[in-house]
């Protein structure tokens, strides 16, 4: 016979926000902080990165969990209202191009990538493939992904054409493997273990080394933002998580490519 | 132009018109004038913790009217983008669709709800899956659950609970629960119902957890403060206040009462987590 009380040990919370591609790490690395600091909270909301930024900015959280950059708006806002925005990266974090297993193209160049993205390239016969309209999935420009595709792939020069296809979260995969000609992008967390066809760039593999070293092209960090004058139990945590001991010893356990040390 | 608007503007006109006949009618529409207000809207089922911040926030500032009132959050989002009230009440965040630049979602509290069973029930963990199966009635024997051969019999909660509001919309949506359901008019008469049947299921709060019943793990998180703040137990509800960017000193100062140390001393007080 066991009977259940529930008892709340927390005195003092740091808020995290943001990207459902960190949550995950975060939740692992809050899971030991918590036991060893049993006085700290570590409550965590989703969201997307764009809510992490904005959660910063604008003071409703007290540090954005993102996966991509910043929007030029946001940037714009936090200027305007004389925020500084401090970035920690935690990770790093292959994106792969994606198609159906059965797709004959097993890899593109960057600049055919961005081509297809961006709608100039439209049928797979251009590409090597069989003949037939490619059919793009993306997710939604809220999502961290989305940006860091936007800013990796077209270069943050030419949007995605209006043809794409918007899929929410870990669905892309699902919709990209049951189109057989369709491209997608996604990350690597939610890829890994699916299936779907992944294909290199450039010519490069995107494994676990080549991620690490970034000879892959399209990797990005996940990252921690904070206000860059905030509490100490903020700047504490986050130096948890950069903590070769501690938060990238668990981040390497995952099997996600870690990071030593913060950048400034 | 809003009906708040409305109404003020009506009653400033007739103020004005008496305030010409008598000093004591201007001293009355003087002091309405100065009296500040405050309306807050949306979730129903977040209304009672917001209700009784603004309880206690208006003892603290007499000049203050505040009205509470229940409703949806999505009627309070759009109310608030309308500006006709001041702060919307959500018991979930924004979706990306209805996020707008100038809105502000502040969490002020979350809210755990507990699985509970008798202590000597040899059942340990459950699927958020088969949660909903039982309580929505399509699964009705232990035997089901890795348990004994024999019928669930089920506890809930009344109508204005906030655990069932929380079971509602994480879990149920729009399925309705069995209707073997016996209704429960609190946490405690609950415990009670659970404690002496050994073939009893209910849920509450996980802040009413007594020790004299037993919470199932879901989707094989335990219940506890740790999981719940870090998103793993399953069935949590967040409680947000949104404000827009041209919201009233008021309304940013009725957040900060909701988030400062008294404020979510009272949140806990009616069973949230603290988040601040």
């Amino acid at each position: 016979m066991s009977t259940t009380t529930y008892t709340a040990h927390a005195s003092v919370f740091v808020q995290l926000r943001g990207s459902g591609n960190v949550l995950p790490l975060i939740q692992a690395i809050g899971d030991q902080y918590m036991t060893e600091h049993p006085n700290v909270g570590l409550p965590l909301q989703l969201g997307g990165s764009a809510r992490g930024y904005k959660s910063i900015v604008d003071g409703t959280t007290d540090i954005g969990m993102v996966s991509g950059a910043m929007s030029i708006a946001m940037t714009r806002t936090a200027h305007k209202q004389g925020v500084q925005v401090l970035t920690t990266p935690i990770a790093r974090d292959g994106i792969y191009a994606i198609v159906q297993p059965s797709n004959p193209v097993h890899g593109l160049t960057l600049d055919q990538l961005a081509d297809v993205f961006a709608g100039r390239i439209t049928d797979w016969a251009e590409l090597g493939g069989a003949k037939g309209a490619i059919n793009i999935y993306v997710l939604p420009p809220s999502n961290g992904t989305y940006e860091s595709w936007v800013q990796l792939v077209l270069k943050d020069k030419w949007p995605i054409t209006l043809k794409a296809k918007i899929v929410y979260g870990s669905q892309i995969v699902g919709g990209v493997m049951a189109d057989p000609r369709s491209i997608g992008f996604s990350s690597a967390a939610y890829a890994d273990g699916s299936g779907v066809g992944v294909l290199a760039i450039d010519g490069i593999e995107p494994d676990k080394a080549n991620i690490s070293s970034q000879r892959y092209p399209l990797v990005r960090d996940l990252s921690l933002v904070t206000r860059a004058k905030t509490r100490g139990e903020v700047t504490e945590f986050v130096r948890y998580c950069t903590d070769a001991a501690k938060g990238q010893r668990i981040i390497a356990s995952m099997g996600l490519v870690p990071i030593t040390g913060g950048e400034p | 132009m809003n009906r708040r608007r409305v109404l003020i503007v009506l009653g400033s006109l007739g103020a004005v018109g008496l305030a010409g006949t008598a000093g004591y009618e201007y001293w009355t529409y003087r002091q309405m004038t100065l009296r500040r207000n405050l309306l807050i809207a949306g979730s129903r089922a977040a209304e009672e913790f917001v209700q009784a911040a603004a309880k206690a926030f208006a003892r603290a500032n007499p000049d203050m009217d505040i009205v509470v009132e229940g409703g949806n959050a999505t009627a309070g989002l759009l109310a608030l983008q309308r500006d006709s009230i001041s702060l919307a009440i959500m018991s979930r965040d924004l979706t990306t669709a209805e996020d707008r630049p100038n809105l502000h979602s502040t969490l002020i509290g979350m809210e755990g709800v507990a699985i509970v069973i008798h202590p000597s029930m040899p059942v340990e963990s459950m699927t958020a899956g088969q949660v909903r199966g039982v309580l929505a009635g399509e699964i009705t024997n232990w035997s089901e659950l890795n348990g004994p051969e024999g019928p669930i019999v089920l506890f809930g909660r009344n109508q204005g609970s906030s655990a069932r509001a929380t079971i509602e919309e994480v879990l149920l949506r729009n399925t309705a629960f069995a209707r073997s359901m016996r209704m429960m008019e609190s946490a405690k008469l609950l415990n009670k119902a659970v404690a002496s049947d050994p073939m009893a299921l209910g849920f509450i709060n996980a802040r009413n957890l007594d020790g004299t019943t037993k919470a199932v793990a879901v989707d094989g998180h335990d219940i506890n403060e740790k999981n719940v703040l870090l998103r793993r137990y399953p069935l949590t509800r967040d409680l947000y206040l949104v404000m827009n960017s041209e919201g009233s000193d008021d309304a940013t100062r009725f957040v900060q009462y909701c988030v400062s140390r008294d404020g979510q001393k009272l949140m806990a007080s009616l069973g949230l987590n603290k988040v601040r």
